[in-house]
C-alpha cells in the first residue's frame, strides 16, 4: 500500500473518530436512538476493515472487540449505559493513539489490553432476554435485526451494483464483494459488460462492468449493505426487495426500459409482461432483450441511465460531494487572489486616468469578476465551527467529572462558518475560557442548590455572524466575577491606582491585562500560568476583541468578536499630510467635519458634538507626530468600538478600498496602533490602523 | 540558504555611506533598488525609515546612516536601497538598507581581510565582520545579521513608545 | 507472472498461448500483445489458456474487451479449442456466465462465455 493511500486512510479514520465521539455523546443522551447505535457500529466496522487492509492490525484487533459489543447493542441484546459510553469513548481515544503512534508517540498498550478485556466481558453479559425488553417500535426505515429474524425470514433482493472505475486502487477486488454476497444465500450474479471499451482505449486495471444480482437471504438488508460498507461512498448500490405484489412498481426503471421497447415496437406488451414477472431469471430476460437489435437496447439503456440520474437527483440526499484539497494549496490560491485584487486596483486607477471608454468598461468588468473570485476563494476556507463545538462537549464532560460538578454544555450556531485558520487559532483560547468557566465559574452542585440554582450548571457556546465579523459568546450561570477582588488585585499588580474610577465592565476586563492573572492556586486544570492575557493576545492576533461581563451570583458572559477573513478587509482610506491610512469599514459609522470653531469650542479637550452626543476623538496628526500644520477643515471619522464611539481626525477621507492585508513583518511586530499595511492602486503603501489600540489610548489620555 | 561555493563566499557588494566604503557578503544581498517612496511607520525609531512596496510585498527599510550615528541619509540620484536577507531568530526576514550609492562587487581573499579595529571607527564594532583591504582602500565589512538584530530593534521600540499600555 | 507465446497457425490464424496468472497485475501485458495482434493482418486470433494457474475479474474483463475489439475489426477472437473448465468458477462468481451473447456480440460471432 502506498504512503498516499495510508495517509488518506488516516485522514478518513480521523474524521470517523471525530464523528464517532459526537455520536457517542449523543447516544448517552438518547440511549434508544437506533440510528446512533447503527452509526457507531458502522464506524467501528469500517475502521476495523480498513485498518486491516492498510496493515493496522492492532487497530483491527482492538476495534473488533468494540464492534462485537455494538453489534449486540444493535440487535437489542445489550442496553446502552453510561458505562458503555464511557468505555467506548476511552476506546475511541485508544484507537486514535494507535493511529497516530508514528507522529504522536506514546501508546498505552496496557490500557488497550484492559479495554479489550472490558469489552469482551461486556459481550459475554449479553443475553437474548434483552431482546424481548427491546424497544417495541421498530424503526420503519431500517428494519431492526431481530425484526428481520422473527418476521421477514427469507427475502429476495434485487441488487444493482455499479462500482467506481478505480475500485482496484483501494485494494478492493470485485469478485471479493460478489463472493461475500453469495455467502449470504443463493444468488445469481449477472455482469453487464456493455460498457467495456475496446482494447485500444481500455485501461485494463479499471472496472467497467456493472452487475445485476438477485439474492435470496434470511440475513436481512443490513447484512447486504455491510458487504459494501467500504465501497459505498464511490459506488452506486440499489437494493430492492422483490415482493410478489409490486415488483413492477418498485422498479420503475425496469418498467421504463420495457415501455421504451414496447413503444418502439421492438417487443410486444406480452413479451414485456413476461419479462417483468418475478419468476423469470435474469438470464431469460436478457435472452428476450436479445431479440431486439443492439441499437435499440443501447438507446434504451441510455434512456434508463438518464432516468436513473434524474431519480437520484430528486432524492434529497444530505451528503454533498466534496473534494479533498491540501490546505496549503488553498492558501496559495488565496494569496494569488490577493495579488490579483491589488493589480486590479491599479488597473482601475489607470483606466480612470485615461480617456478610454472601452478600457474603462473592461476595468469595471474585471473589478466585478475579481470581487466575485475573491468572495468565492475566501469562502472555500470557511468551515462550520460545529466541529470545534463537539470537541468541547467532550471536554466539558471529562472536566465536570474530574471536578465533581454537574455541567451541561449547550451550543447554538454550530453551522456558523469561519475561516479555517481562525478556527484553529481559536481553539486554545476557547478551551481555556471554558476550563475557566468550569473551574472558577460554575459552583459545586451543593453550593448551587444552597443558592437555589439547579444543581446542573450550564455553559452556553454561541456563534453567529454579525456584519463581517463573527461573534462568539461563552456564557455560564456560575457565581460570576468578584468585582472587589479583581479591583484589589489590579491595584496590587500596579495596573490601576487605588482611587481609579472604573465602571464594573472596566474592572472585569482587567483580567485580560498582562500581568494580572497568576492564580493563587494553580489547579490542575487552569491556571498553569496560561493566563487570560494569553487568550487576549490570541484574539488580538486575529484582529478581534474580547470582553467580559458578569453578574454576581448569576454568571459571566464573555463576548469575542473576530473579523471573518484574515486576508482582505473592506476599508476606508484616509490621509494625513501625504500619508494614507486604512480603517476597517465595519467599524466606521459616519464622517463629520471638524472646523477650527469646533476645536475651539471644546476648550482644549478632544471632544466633538455630534447630534447632541459628545464623542471623544483622536487627532491622528498628534498621535503620529506629523510635523506639518493641519488644514483648516479636517474630517472626523466616527468609529464604534465595543459599543463606544471614538472619532479619528484626519485631513481627508478618500474613499473605500479593498485592502489586501500585508503583514509588516517581525520588525514591526510590536508597533501599536498599526495592524498591517496594504498596497494602493498607485503602488504606494497605506498603513492599516488598529482602532482598538488607538481608542484605548484615547481613553487613557482622558 | 543553500551552500554557496567558495567563490561566492569571498564576494562582497560595496557601497558608500558618506565617505566610507562598506561591504556586504553577496550571499545575503537579494537586489538593489533605486530610491523609492518610503512610508513611515509611526512611533518607530528614526533609523527605521518605514516600508516600501516591493512587487506586492511590504518590506521595511532601515537608514544605515542613522543606525551608525551619522546624519540622516540625504536623497540624491545615487541613493539606493539594498535588499538583504537576514536571519532573525531563526527566520529569514527581508529588509532594505539605504545607501548613498552602490559601487561594485569585489572579491576578497581571506588574507585580504583584517580583524575589526577596536578603536578608530564610530561604529559599534559588533557590526563589523572585518576590514577588507583592496589596493589602498579599506572596506568595512558588515555583519548584516548583527546590524539588524532583533533585540536592538525591539529595545528601541519599547524605549520610544511614549505611553506604555498599562500592563 | 504471465507468459505469452505466439504461434502462427496458417496464414490467417494466430494462436496465443498464455500460462501463469491472468490477473490485475498482468492484464496490461496481455493487452499489449493483443493490440499488436489485432493491428497485424491476422484474421483469427485464438487463445489457448489450458495452463493458466489463475484468473481474476480483470482478466475476464480483458478477454471480453478483446472479443469485442476483434468483432469491431471484422476479426474473430475465440478459444483455441474448448474454454478451459477451471474458468467456470471464476466466471460464475463474477457473473460472466450467460445463456446468450450480450447485445454487443454481432450475429455470427460466438460469445466467449457460453
Amino acid at each position: 500500500m502506498s504512503d498516499q493511500h495510508i495517509e488518506v486512510f488516516r485522514e478518513e479514520a480521523a474524521e470517523l473518530l471525530a464523528s464517532l465521539e459526537t455520536a457517542l455523546l449523543e447516544l448517552e443522551e438518547s440511549p434508544q436512538d437506533q440510528e446512533l447505535v447503527a452509526q457507531v457500529f458502522r464506524a467501528m466496522h469500517t475502521i476495523k476493515g480498513s485498518g486491516a487492509m492498510f496493515g493496522f492490525d492492532e487497530v483491527a484487533e482492538f476495534t473488533h472487540e468494540v464492534e462485537t459489543v455494538f453489534d449486540l447493542v444493535r440487535k437489542g441484546e445489550l442496553p446502552v449505559t453510561g458505562n458503555l459510553v464511557s468505555q467506548s469513548l476511552s476506546a475511541r481515544d485508544y484507537i486514535r493513539s494507535l493511529l497516530e503512534e508514528d507522529t504522536e508517540g506514546e501508546v498505552d498498550r496496557a490500557q488497550g489490553q484492559r479495554l479489550m478485556e472490558i469489552f469482551r466481558s461486556m459481550a459475554q453479559e449479553s443475553s437474548p432476554k434483552a431482546a424481548e425488553q427491546h424497544d417495541e417500535t421498530p424503526d420503519p426505515l431500517e428494519p431492526s435485526a431481530d425484526a428481520e429474524q422473527d418476521l421477514a425470514g427469507e427475502a429476495t433482493y434485487r441488487i444493482r451494483l455499479r462500482l467506481a472505475e478505480d475500485i482496484s486502487l483501494s485494494g478492493t477486488r470485485p469478485e471479493g464483494l460478489l463472493r461475500e454476497l453469495s455467502e449470504l444465500g443463493p444468488c445469481k450474479v449477472v455482469a453487464q459488460p456493455e460498457l467495456i471499451p475496446l482494447l485500444d482505449t481500455l485501461v485494463p486495471e479499471l472496472c467497467y462492468v456493472h452487475w445485476d444480482i438477485i439474492l435470496n437471504t434470511s440475513r436481512g438488508i443490513n447484512a447486504i449493505k455491510d458487504v459494501f460498507i467500504f465501497v459505498e461512498d464511490d459506488a452506486e448500490i440499489n437494493i430492492d426487495v422483490i415482493d410478489d405484489n409490486d415488483s413492477v412498481d418498485s422498479d420503475p426503471s425496469y418498467k421504463r426500459i420495457g415501455e421504451i421497447l414496447v413503444e418502439r415496437g421492438d417487443i410486444s406488451q406480452e413479451e414485456l409482461d413476461s419479462i417483468l414477472a418475478p419468476a423469470k431469471p435474469i438470464g431469460q430476460k436478457l435472452v428476450d432483450m436479445h431479440k431486439v437489435t443492439t441499437g435499440s437496447v443501447q438507446a434504451a439503456l441510455h434512456e434508463q441511465e438518464m432516468v436513473r440520474e434524474v431519480r437520484s437527483q430528486r432524492k434529497t440526499k444530505e451528503s454533498t460531494s466534496s473534494v479533498r484539497v491540501p490546505a496549503d494549496r488553498l492558501d496559495e490560491l488565496v494569496n494569488r487572489v490577493g495579488e490579483l485584487v491589488t493589480v486590479q486596483a491599479r488597473l482601475s486607477q489607470a483606466a480612470n486616468m485615461r480617456n478610454d471608454n472601452e478600457l474603462l468598461a473592461i476595468a469595471e468588468e474585471v473589478e466585478r469578476l475579481t470581487a466575485e473570485l475573491r468572495d468565492t476563494s475566501l469562502n472555500m476556507r470557511m468551515l462550520p465551527i460545529g466541529t470545534t463545538f463537539s470537541k468541547f462537549k467532550r471536554l466539558v464532560r471529562d472536566l465536570s467529572n474530574e471536578l465533581n460538578k454537574k455541567v451541561d454544555l449547550k451550543t447554538t450556531g454550530a453551522e456558523t462558518e469561519i475561516d479555517k485558520t481562525v478556527i484553529e487559532k481559536l481553539n486554545d483560547p476557547l478551551v481555556h475560557l471554558i476550563r475557566n468557566s468550569l473551574d472558577h465559574g460554575i459552583e459545586s452542585p451543593e453550593t448551587r442548590q444552597a443558592a437555589n440554582k439547579p444543581a446542573t450548571g450550564t455553559v452556553l457556546l454561541a456563534a453567529a455572524h454579525s456584519g463581517d465579523s463573527v461573534e462568539l459568546i461563552i456564557k455560564d450561570d456560575g457565581k460570576g466575577l468578584d468585582r472587589d477582588a479583581i479591583f484589589t488585585k489590579g491595584v496590587e499588580r500596579g495596573l490601576i491606582t487605588p482611587d481609579a474610577q472604573l465602571s464594573d465592565t472596566e474592572v472585569f476586563n482587567l483580567i485580560f491585562a498582562p500581568g494580572f492573572s497568576t492564580a493563587q492556586q494553580v489547579t490542575g486544570i487552569s491556571g498553569r500560568g496560561v493566563g487570560m492575557d494569553v487568550v487576549k493576545r490570541a484574539i488580538d492576533n486575529l484582529r478581534g476583541n474580547i470582553c467580559i461581563d458578569s453578574q454576581p451570583g448569576e454568571g459571566s458572559t464573555i463576548t469575542i468578536r473576530i473579523p471573518l477573513t484574515l486576508a482582505i478587509v473592506e476599508s476606508l482610506l484616509v490621509s494625513v499630510d501625504e500619508d494614507n491610512y486604512a480603517l476597517p469599514l465595519s467599524i466606521v459609522e459616519e464622517c463629520v467635519e471638524l472646523s477650527q470653531e469646533d476645536i475651539a469650542r471644546a476648550h482644549g479637550r478632544n471632544l466633538i458634538n455630534v447630534r447632541e452626543q459628545i464623542v471623544p476623538y483622536i487627532p491622528l496628526r498628534e498621535e503620529f507626530d506629523v510635523p506639518s500644520e493641519p488644514p483648516p477643515l479636517q474630517q472626523v471619522v466616527i468609529t464604534s468600538v465595543n459599543g463606544t464611539q471614538v472619532g479619528l481626525v484626519v485631513d481627508q477621507v478618500i474613499g473605500q478600498h479593498q485592502s489586501v492585508i500585508k503583514s509588516l513583518g517581525r520588525v514591526y511586530r510590536d508597533v501599536q496602533g498599526i495592524s498591517g499595511a496594504t498596497i494602493l492602486g498607485d503602488g504606494s503603501v497605506a498603513l492599516i490602523l488598529d482602532i482598538n489600540h488607538l481608542a484605548y489610548r484615547a481613553e487613557q489620555a482622558g | 540558504m543553500a551552500e554557496v561555493n567558495n567563490i561566492e563566499m569571498n564576494q562582497y557588494l560595496t557601497f558608500m555611506l558618506k565617505d566610507e566604503v562598506f561591504g556586504l557578503a553577496i550571499g545575503q544581498v537579494r537586489e538593489v533598488l533605486d530610491f523609492t517612496n518610503i512610508t513611515k511607520v509611526p512611533r518607530t525609531p528614526e533609523y527605521m525609515r518605514g516600508v516600501i512596496n516591493l512587487r506586492g510585498s511590504v518590506v521595511p527599510v532601515v537608514d544605515l546612516h542613522l543606525k551608525f550615528g551619522l546624519e540622516q541619509t540625504e536623497k540624491t540620484v545615487n541613493t539606493c536601497i539594498i535588499i538583504v536577507e537576514i536571519n532573525m531568530d531563526g527566520e529569514i526576514t527581508v529588509l532594505g538598507a539605504l545607501a548613498d550609492s552602490v559601487q561594485e562587487v569585489v572579491e576578497l581573499e581571506p588574507e585580504q581581510i583584517e580583524p575589526a579595529p577596536k578603536i578608530g571607527t564610530k561604529l559599534n564594532t559588533e557590526f563589523i565582520k572585518g576590514m577588507g583591504k583592496r589596493d589602498e582602500e579599506f572596506i568595512i565589512l558588515l555583519d548584516i545579521d548583527k546590524v539588524f538584530s532583533n533585540e536592538e530593534l525591539m529595545q528601541v521600540h519599547r524605549a520610544e513608545a511614549p505611553h506604555q499600555e498599562i500592563s | 507472472m504471465l507468459n505469452i507465446a505466439q504461434e502462427p497457425a496458417g496464414e490467417k490464424t494466430l494462436i496465443m498461448h498464455i500460462e501463469g496468472e491472468l490477473t490485475i497485475e498482468t492484464v496490461a501485458e496481455l493487452r499489449e500483445s493483443l493490440l499488436e495482434a489485432f493491428a497485424a493482418p491476422w484474421k483469427n486470433i485464438q487463445i489457448e489458456a489450458d495452463n493458466l494457474s489463475g484468473i481474476d475479474f480483470f482478466g475476464l474483463q480483458l478477454l471480453c474487451a478483446a472479443h469485442r475489439t476483434a468483432a469491431s475489426k471484422d476479426k474473430v477472437f475465440s478459444w483455441q479449442s474448448e474454454r478451459p473448465g477451471f474458468l467456470d468458477e471464476a466466471m460464475l462468481t463474477a457473473g460472466f456466465t450467460r445463456h446468450c451473447g450480450c447485445s454487443l456480440c454481432p450475429p455470427g460471432q460466438k460469445c466467449m462465455w457460453i
